[in-house]
């Protein structure tokens, strides 16, 4: 072998040149490549491919055409606030307004700090959205006519089935300055009846009873046709001898049905459609002058006119006939409604109205609000009404009974429903996305100026504070006053001033317990001394006076807190080091104040009679999307410390500590969701009497912390168990205490670890709160259970439902994308050694 | 090339016993582990212990700091008793240092946090102080320009040396090596070998667990082999690997030398 291999040298090689990169060929990559691999490799998947596309292809077409053509998207615009905050008080809403624009430009400092890497393409989409809530509704506008409002006008009644309608003569309708009105015949509109039939935009009950009389003729006629065409081919048959088409039943049936079937009479010709003169008059309703008037002979003939100014006009329309002799009209008519038709000078005209829309009529005790549909043209006010007319309310025209009826075209979906919405949400929309960019240059402009770390804990100490700010502004707090201000001031020097002292003089917990309690014993005393006329809950006197048990309850917390806090951050302490900004201190300072703010205000006892004061909101008040953020926002941020309590507990090492907090993990993850919430809303007020007046929303968010927490607990407990025992082993060897392990060593890499599952807990547990809405919380679902009993926007459910979808769609999808990021990011964590 | 003999006369090795232990036995449930152990180590000696698997050789270093409870007998470590007492275990971790056969560094945060985090808890040393002893020692097992990379980021050997730093940055009086080598490429057990061979000539107590038998032979002051849960025999290296007594020594460094 080897002698072989010595004889043959040209088989023994060695590579004198390293060879060239060359690119790979031309099918084996981009585009067609991608094509190939992922649609079309193989038979099946060209099968599956095909069947994607149909699928595809069939959802898109049919949501797109019902979004366009079918769908009421009124329910939406006009609920808009009512899908944001529920009934949260009008006054207080700018509150929602302002954290709303915090959270956002603290958010943008977020983005700066941290996920830089997608800036470009959130600015890109920011300029995007601005322009086109910008641009596009002025766009639309000019592109697209608003529907028309068909109008009937007569001098008879328009029998159809058991009911008849008659054309108002006068009826009132809110109109906007500069709003040009054009009046005329609906003539192609009932060119025939196939015309007549399919109708389309806001009509009267006149024309829409046409529209119907016309549609259901149409529809009898082509029936009958049917029939006929049925009959005559079985007795063509049965004479050829051939094969009966039809049974002798269906045979009779259909001979039957051809004897009795009446076939209405034509309602154009019927009813003399706009074959008599109108006169039409639109008078303004406070005076009731003419403003302008027209008689419409032909179908050339239009009233048009410019409205002077905003305000409630009638509009006037009758017939400009001799009057018909008054028995000669009875008579007539009861016969002609059975036969061939009225006299001449009688009938029903249809009016195609331009400018003049439906409104709806919104009351509260506060006030009265006329909304124009189609633009959201408002008229409000305590003393609007409609119009009065020889002591009479005039009708008015009303969305309820003007609907719009017939198929939506595209022009007019896009003009009556994206324009107004756009424009709705625009500017506020704007200016928040702006705030968000405000937000992130500010944070470039801190990294620049003083560095990364200034700006990351701009960014941190920020995104802590949003809970804390939506408490403070969404549940108000009459703690936020001056003199809970001052307070606060006090406690926070007295805190540091302990914090320090501690430092330098090494003093145990115990004693910076006992400086806290008589630090807030003797600021309660200098506040109560000094004659301040002070609410009662604000003051630490409760402790002395055995007031109010609930306010000392907080006290106490207050008490437990601020040490509690020193001693935290006094942890890491070196002697002689200067101080820094400590965190947990602060931490808990807001703790106190938030978790004071919670439990007084539980009890809702006092209201303060200062400026100063954010009232308290009515928790039951909250709703739509405000209380789903108030769920989620709260059930992550007090359940994620409750759940590492949980995790921890469980692993311990003390019999009595692992079984209960694994009989409470067990026990809430065996439990469905719903069965929580009830236990809250049902259990909680048998507590104690004073806990049955806490608010159910209170109570529901209660029961999502208990029940996330739960689930939180098993996460971060599978993180724990996920690291290698290793870990604890060096921290251990290095001397670490188990609570140092635990804080500096494993809980953040078994956080870190967990961020996907927990971050698809937060989504589950954002989307879960919409159960709320079945223990009578009215949430985005909840919502739209109530909405769509309303007369206006019955049978809206499916409008309402795909409109809460994106609601719910957006943020998750946000969520879920910043986890991917931050798994993706930084500390080589995800690295094991 | 390094010996004995070259440990200065300040490196010599003391007369005290820093570490005592004494009748000392071990079990896991029913299984017996330790049988009867009593190993007395000496000041700024290098003790070596060698035996095949299962041996109980990382059990009975790892009682030393209490990463592993013993059940019977006394472990004396710079005259404190470890017992129950938290206080004691404390004492005796701050003074034993620990590497371990996987290395076992903090993967969350950097090289440098790794060798300043105990200082700084434990020690409570402030922080400019505990980055310069880091990057002193880095300097020292000779990778001081990996202080702001991930551990993750380092080769086996690197992070072994990083983990001999981080157990240094405490200064203990005793350092406790896990078969430190075990995990590692061939070619980087040199590399974590010429540290450890540094150290024992600056005259640190180190008690090794290890298959690298040169290293035993060149650096230890003496040899223990055990099996089966007991010391079989203990040894100067010449006279463990020149001239081995017990059977059961001959079979295993046969099998593997």
């Amino acid at each position: 072998m080897s002698d072989n291999e010595q004889n043959r040298p040209d088989n023994y090689y060695v590579s004198q040149t390293e060879p060239a990169a060359k690119p790979p060929p031309a099918l084996e990559t981009g585009a067609i490549k991608w094509i190939y691999e992922n649609l079309a490799s193989s038979i099946l998947n060209v099968i599956l491919t095909l069947i994607g596309i149909a699928i595809i292809w069939l959802s898109i077409t049919g949501l797109s055409t019902w979004i366009v053509r079918d769908a009421n998207w009124f329910s939406i615009t006009a609920n808009f606030r009512n899908f944001m905050l529920g009934r949260y008080e009008a006054a207080y809403e700018w509150r929602a307004t302002w954290t709303l624009f915090i959270s956002v430009f603290i958010m943008g400092a977020a983005v700066a700090v941290w996920i830089k890497q997608i800036a470009r393409t959130m600015l890109i989409s920011i300029i995007i959205i601005i322009l086109s809530l910008q641009l596009l509704p002025p766009i639309i506008n000019a592109t697209n006519d608003l529907p028309s409002w068909y109008a009937g006008a007569g001098n008879v009644e328009l029998a159809v089935n058991q009911t008849t309608e008659v054309p108002f003569d006068e009826i009132a309708f809110i109109g906007q300055a500069e709003d040009e009105i054009q009046i005329q015949f609906a003539s192609d509109d009932i060119a025939d009846e196939e015309a007549l039939a399919n109708l389309n935009g806001f009509v009267d009950n006149v024309a829409n009873q046409l529209r119907n009389l016309a549609g259901n003729r149409l529809e009898d006629i082509a029936q009958l046709e049917q029939w006929e065409a049925l009959v005559a081919e079985h007795e063509e048959a049965l004479a050829e001898g051939g094969v009966p088409v039809l049974t002798e039943a269906q045979y009779l049936e259909f001979t039957d049905e051809i004897a009795d079937a009446e076939i209405a009479p034509p309602p154009i010709d019927f009813y003399n459609l706009n074959q008599n003169p109108v006169l039409v008059e639109i008078l303004d309703a406070g005076t009731l002058d003419v403003v302008a008037s027209a008689t419409l002979t032909t179908p050339d003939d239009v009233l048009s006119l410019t409205l002077p100014e905003d305000g409630w006009y009638i509009l006037r329309k009758t017939f400009a006939v001799s009057d018909v002799d008054a028995t000669t009209e009875d008579e007539t008519s009861s016969d002609a409604a059975e036969s061939e038709g009225f006299a001449s000078n009688e009938g029903i005209a249809l009016l195609d109205v331009h400018g003049i829309y439906p409104s709806a009529k919104r009351e509260s005790n506060i006030e009265t609000a006329f909304t124009r549909r189609p633009d959201g043209f408002i008229i409000e006010g305590p003393d609007v009404t409609e119009p009065v007319v020889d002591g009479e309310a005039l009708p008015f025209i009303d969305i309820i009974r003007n609907q719009y009826r017939g198929d939506k075209i595209l022009q007019h979906y896009l003009r009556m429903y994206v324009s107004p919405f756009f424009t709705q949400i625009g500017n506020y929309t704007t200016l928040l996305l702006l705030t968000g960019i405000a937000g992130y240059w500010l944070a470039e402009l801190l990294w620049a100026q003083a560095g990364k770390q200034t700006a990351s804990r701009f960014a941190s100490y920020g995104l802590m504070s949003i809970p804390v700010i939506l408490w403070v502004l969404i549940n108000g707090m009459y703690l936020f006053s001056v003199m809970m201000w001052l307070i606060f001031i006090a406690m926070a020097i007295a805190s540091y001033v302990l914090y320090k002292l501690t430092q330098r003089d090494g003093l145990t917990p115990l004693v910076t317990i006992a400086g806290g309690i008589v630090v807030l014993l003797g600021v309660g005393v200098v506040v109560n001394v000094s004659g301040f006329d002070l609410p009662r809950l604000l003051t630490v006197l409760p402790l002395l006076t055995d007031d109010a048990a609930v306010p000392r309850f907080m006290i106490w917390l207050g008490i437990i807190f601020v040490p509690l806090a020193i001693y935290l951050g006094n942890d890491d302490h070196i002697p002689g080091e200067e101080v820094k900004f400590n965190l947990p201190l602060w931490a808990g300072l807001s703790l106190v104040l938030f978790v004071g703010a919670a439990f007084a205000l539980v009890t809702n006892q006092v209201t303060i009679d200062t400026e100063w004061a954010l009232q308290p909101s009515d928790a039951r008040d909250w709703g739509g999307m405000l209380l789903t953020v108030m769920l989620t926002v709260y059930g992550i941020i007090i359940a994620f410390p409750l759940g590492l309590a949980l995790a921890l507990g469980r692993r311990s090492d003390l019999p009595l500590i692992k079984y209960l907090c694994t009989a409470y993990i067990e026990l809430v993850r065996g439990s469905p969701f719903i069965t929580v919430l009830f236990f809250a809303q049902l259990f909680i007020p048998l507590l104690s009497s004073e806990l049955s007046q806490v608010p159910n929303s209170y109570r529901a968010i209660a029961a999502v912390i208990a029940f996330s927490a739960a689930y939180l607990a098993e996460n971060v407990r599978g993180g724990l168990q996920s690291l290698p025992p290793g870990q604890e082993e060096a921290a251990k060897a290095l001397g670490l205490s188990s609570w140092q392990t635990i804080r500096l060593i494993t809980m953040p890499q078994a956080l870190r670890a967990v961020i996907p599952a927990l971050v698809g807990q937060f989504i589950s547990l954002y989307k879960d709160t919409t159960l709320v809405s079945i223990v009578g919380l009215i949430d985005l679902v909840g919502f739209v259970g109530a909405m769509v009993v309303q007369a206006e926007f019955i049978g809206t459910r499916l409008e309402g439902l795909l409109f809460i979808s994106i609601l719910f769609f957006i943020p998750s999808y946000v969520m879920s994308y910043i986890s991917r990021l931050l798994e993706a990011s930084g500390s080589g964590s995800t690295r094991r050694m | 090339m390094f010996n004995q003999k070259e440990k200065n006369e300040d490196n010599r090795i003391g007369e005290e016993a820093i570490i005592e232990i004494r009748d000392m036995n071990k079990w896991y449930g029913d299984f017996h582990v330790l049988k009867d152990i009593n190993v007395e180590v000496k000041e700024r000696e290098v003790v070596v212990i060698i035996g095949p698997s299962g041996s109980g050789k990382s059990t009975l270093i790892r009682c030393i700091n209490r990463l592993e409870e013993h059940q019977q007998g006394d472990i004396i470590v710079d005259g404190i008793e470890l017992t129950n007492d938290v206080r004691n275990i404390g004492a005796i971790r701050r003074e034993t240092g620990m590497v371990f056969q996987q290395f076992n560094l903090f993967p969350h945060i950097t090289v440098i946090e790794n060798i300043t985090l105990a200082q700084r808890h434990v020690r409570r040393r402030p922080k400019a102080e505990a980055e310069e002893i880091a990057r002193s020692l880095l300097a020292r097992v000779g990778i001081p320009d990996q202080a702001e990379k991930y551990p993750g980021q380092l080769s086996g050997g690197q992070q072994q040396r990083v983990a001999i730093a981080r157990a240094l940055a405490m200064q203990p009086k005793i350092m406790l090596f896990d078969e430190p080598t075990s995990a590692l490429d061939p070619e980087m057990i040199k590399e974590v070998l010429d540290v450890m061979k540094e150290l024992a000539l600056s005259g640190m107590t180190m008690i090794v667990v290890t298959h690298e038998m040169g290293f035993a032979r060149e650096v230890a002051d003496r040899v223990i082999f055990m099996d089966a849960g007991h010391v079989v025999e203990v040894g100067t290296p010449d006279h463990f690997f020149e001239n081995p007594q017990h059977e059961r020594t001959k079979l295993f460094l046969s099998q593997i030398l």
